[in-house]
């Protein structure tokens, strides 16, 4: 995928993203209460993911503007092994927003490779709170050894002392796909912290998990579903839901049918 | 995703599993749960 491909199916991808987010279920009006989780019967059993070194701020070769720079940590191989930093910083110094971001996305623990400074293509500011939209990261193009085309789209959203990055990662349909629109997503908040070693690494892959929560209201039935893998939700267009109301002697009730990527369903 | 279902019958109590394949990104996992109806 050349990189003004990624852009424009990153940009794509990312307004899908706002949009689904503003959405609330449709077939719920109260918050589920009852909660079950569990992992798929078929999920790797692993060792436990490697400890990721952190570099120090130093190491990474780039003197932030503001004292008020903050990082993460993403990990993104499927081993675990690796993880990116980034860096938000603020241009103007201090308290003058974050509008700038530094990643890692070559990972070699520095900073001061070619394109991985990236100026916020959207900031706004609402008074005590701002927002800063930066342009989408193109894996596949940069790292060896990721088995399919992504996408890692990151936002800031924050104002005085709270803030949240926002990561959303775009899986193309399979590999070689080309220029394809991603058709599945990963999203998720990775920890910020004012040094690398301090910040937790936000895993976007990892064991799946698929939760479930219920709420009854006489003889209707909400139930909400959420896929994770890792630290990090996923949304798949194509991923089918089967759903199954029976006795507790076995009798079905009713089946129902849909799509994890189908917001509001039902 | 969420769904809302109308329950049949009169069961007090139901069991809800749902099941999703979510292919090349892990494979199939099913969840359940027992639910006291109101």
């Amino acid at each position: 995928m050349t990189r003004n491909a990624a852009a424009a199916a990153g940009r794509a991808f990312l307004a899908v993203l706002a949009a689904a987010a503003l959405l609330l279920p449709a077939g719920c009006t109260e918050p589920p209460a009852q909660q079950a989780t569990q992992t798929g019967a078929d999920a790797p059993a692993g060792p436990a993911p490697e400890s990721v070194p952190a570099p120090s701020p130093e190491d990474l070769g780039v003197t932030p503007a503001s004292p008020n720079a903050l990082y993460a940590r993403i990990g993104l191989a499927e081993d675990a092994a690796r993880a990116m930093v980034v860096m938000l910083d603020e241009s103007g110094g201090a308290d003058s927003g974050f509008d700038t971001l530094y990643a890692d996305t070559d990972l070699d623990g520095r900073l001061t490779s070619e394109g991985e400074k990236l100026e916020a293509t959207d900031s706004r500011d609402y008074g005590d709170v701002s927002i800063a939209q930066f342009p989408p990261i193109d894996l596949a193009a940069e790292n060896a050894g990721l088995d399919r085309g992504r996408l890692l789209g990151l936002s800031y959203m924050g104002g005085r002392d709270q803030h949240s990055l926002r990561a959303t990662v775009g899986l193309a349909p399979s590999e070689g796909a080309g220029d394809d629109m991603p058709t599945a997503m990963l999203m998720g908040e990775p920890a910020l912290a004012a040094t690398p070693g301090e910040a937790a690494v936000w895993r976007a892959f990892g064991e799946p998990v698929l939760e479930m929560q219920t709420q009854p209201s006489g003889r209707t039935l909400c139930v909400a579903l959420t896929a994770k893998l890792g630290d990090a939700e996923l949304y798949a267009r194509e991923a089918e839901v089967d759903l199954v109301i029976r006795t507790p002697e076995g009798e079905v009730l009713t089946r129902d049918h849909g799509y994890l990527g189908d917001f509001g369903f039902g | 995703m969420s769904y809302s279902v109308r329950v049949p019958g009169e069961a007090s109590k139901v069991v809800v599993e749902a099941t999703t394949d979510i292919g090349p990104f892990g494979g199939e996992v099913t969840v359940t749960q027992e639910v006291a109806m109101q």
